[in-house]
């Protein structure tokens, strides 16, 4: 092994986690101890600032101190592999779930606002309309892309509740009488807007569906199989009014070429 | 925005736009009204195993798409085996390492179709063993690569305090042509129980050492574009400026110097 890749892997695993000091500091000069701990610092402050700016609401229920708190160790555990923090807390969610069993509803809000920051950071794109769809016309498969900032809740709190009442700017969160059950919310963005509609666990299979490019046939059969009720023209009238769709494909339909002699 | 300041262009900090989402759009915005210049911390340009390529083609796309006038990384490493540290690591100036950087500078160069500007780091470590100084390195580097030099005054001030090196004697030793941009920046002092440390925040404003610093380096170097760092306690928009204007003030004063 080289010497450099030798020190960065040291100096990586003494500045994560504070044991492993010992394999980096021979290649250091006097004073390492102390000033390795600045670039500790920075790493820890910095990411868990970068944590609490893509979960503002996790952060605001449980205050800066404790927030920091179970960001170190999560960083420990999961420290980014990218270098766009914005993309950086991915199974935040999950391990709040762990990390403090006894709050069992933070995990669900973060797991909304994760969802919320990728709908931020993914793009927008032009709609199209029901009619330049041409969903009338019967041959082949007909898929429809959805915008790439679509995400699907699907959760066992209601979770949007407790996220609306912190927002920036409402100063003094009401008493909020929740009543308990599961929530399915299309988390979407028109243009700079994050919106959320509320949907049936069939649309919530539905749109997901799609968005696994699964042809309308197919999602709009795996969705009836949930729920008989499922009606396919409230569906895409929601995906269309909301300017979800932006692109259809059409394959053609099988058809045998004539033997020509 | 709103406000279109009289300011001659602007730096972000480019991993914070490499997204489709919607600030990346107000980016665009800026960039119809100011030449913008990509300044990045996530290339880590010393990583012993070579450049992240995924993160290369994010930045090379971005910069595709602003044609930004300058783009600019730093002289140290942040990402190793697949963990990113988010803190601008030091190197030691090494041959070896000389070797390694300049590969991944070639690398990244090549993708992105221009000569990169590279900053110095400010440091508080120091390694056991050395082959050359932090300003023969980067000299080194510029000389082989075609890269050029993002000159960090505070940077400089920081690491020649808590390294004992002579901030003006780098000056003298970076090649004179090498140096493309100038960054003047704040710094708080900490005292602990075995002396001062001085610690980059770029969350306070410059000081005199700095400013002094920053006029001799326009006498070596010529007038460059210079940038006021501040990333953090932001002040009110007009006492960012008067920072600018004075930056402005010193450097055509300097240029005179230098012409006589």
């Amino acid at each position: 092994m080289t010497t450099l890749l030798h020190l960065q892997r040291a100096l990586s695993m003494a500045l994560l986690e504070e044991r492993s000091e010992a394999v980096a500091l021979p290649m250091l000069d006097r004073d390492a101890q102390r000033r390795l701990e600045i670039h500790r610092n920075n790493i820890l402050a910095s990411l868990s600032e970068a944590l609490a700016k893509n979960f503002p609401v996790v952060c605001r229920l449980v205050g800066r101190r404790y927030f920091d708190h179970a960001a170190a160790a999560f960083i420990r555990t999961a420290p980014p592999a990218d270098p766009r923090l914005s993309h950086y807390g991915a199974g935040f969610g999950d391990f709040l779930a762990r990390f403090c069993p006894d709050l069992p509803y933070l995990a669900e809000v973060a797991r909304l606002e994760w969802l919320v920051n990728e709908a931020i950071h993914d793009g927008w794109e032009q709609p199209i309309t029901l009619a330049q769809a041409r969903l009338g016309v019967r041959s082949g498969d007909i898929f429809l892309k959805l915008q790439p900032s679509i995400r699907i809740f699907e959760s066992t709190w209601p979770a949007l509740a407790v996220w609306q009442a912190n927002q920036p700017e409402v100063a003094e969160p009401p008493q909020l009488e929740i009543a308990l059950g599961e929530e399915n919310l299309l988390v979407h963005r028109r243009q700079d807007k994050i919106l959320f509609t509320r949907i049936d666990p069939a649309t919530a299979s539905f749109v997901g569906l799609l968005r696994q490019s699964a042809s309308l046939k197919d999602a709009a059969i795996a969705a009836l199989a949930l729920d008989p009720m499922f009606d396919l023209a409230t569906a895409l009238a929601l995906l269309f009014a909301s300017e979800l769709v932006i692109d259809q494909a059409q394959t053609v339909p099988f058809s045998p070429t004539p033997y020509q002699e | 925005m709103q406000r279109q300041p009289r300011i001659d262009w602007l730096e972000v900090h480019t991993e914070n736009f490499l997204h489709a989402g919607t600030s990346r759009r107000s980016l665009e915005d800026v960039r119809r009204s100011y030449p913008v210049s990509l300044h990045g911390v996530g290339l880590s340009l010393g990583s012993a195993k070579g450049i992240d390529p995924l993160h290369l083609r994010r930045v090379k796309d971005l910069a595709n798409e602003l044609q930004p006038m300058l783009v600019s990384d730093h002289l140290s490493w942040s990402s190793c085996e697949g963990v990113y540290l988010n803190d601008l690591l030091p190197l030691p100036y090494i041959r070896e390492c000389l070797e390694t950087v300049k590969a991944n500078v070639f690398r990244a160069q090549d993708a992105l179709g221009r000569p990169l500007l590279i900053e110095n780091p400010s440091a508080y470590l120091k390694f056991s063993h050395a082959d050359m100084s932090e300003a023969q390195f980067l000299g080194e580097l510029a000389r082989s690569t075609g890269c050029r030099i993002l000159l960090d005054l505070n940077n400089l001030f920081v690491s020649a305090g808590n390294l004992g090196f002579d901030a003006l004697r780098y000056l003298d030793q970076l090649p004179a042509d090498s140096v493309g941009e100038f960054h003047v920046a704040g710094h708080h002092r900490r005292v602990t129980d075995e002396g001062v440390i001085l610690i980059d925040d770029h969350g306070s404003s410059v000081g005199c050492d700095v400013w002094h610093l920053y006029g001799a380096a326009v006498r070596r170097f010529g007038p460059q574009p210079t940038l006021i760092e501040r990333d953090s306690n932001l002040p009110a928009l007009d006492e960012l400026i008067a920072e600018a204007a004075l930056a402005q003030r010193i450097s055509s004063r300097n240029v005179k110097v230098r012409v006589q």
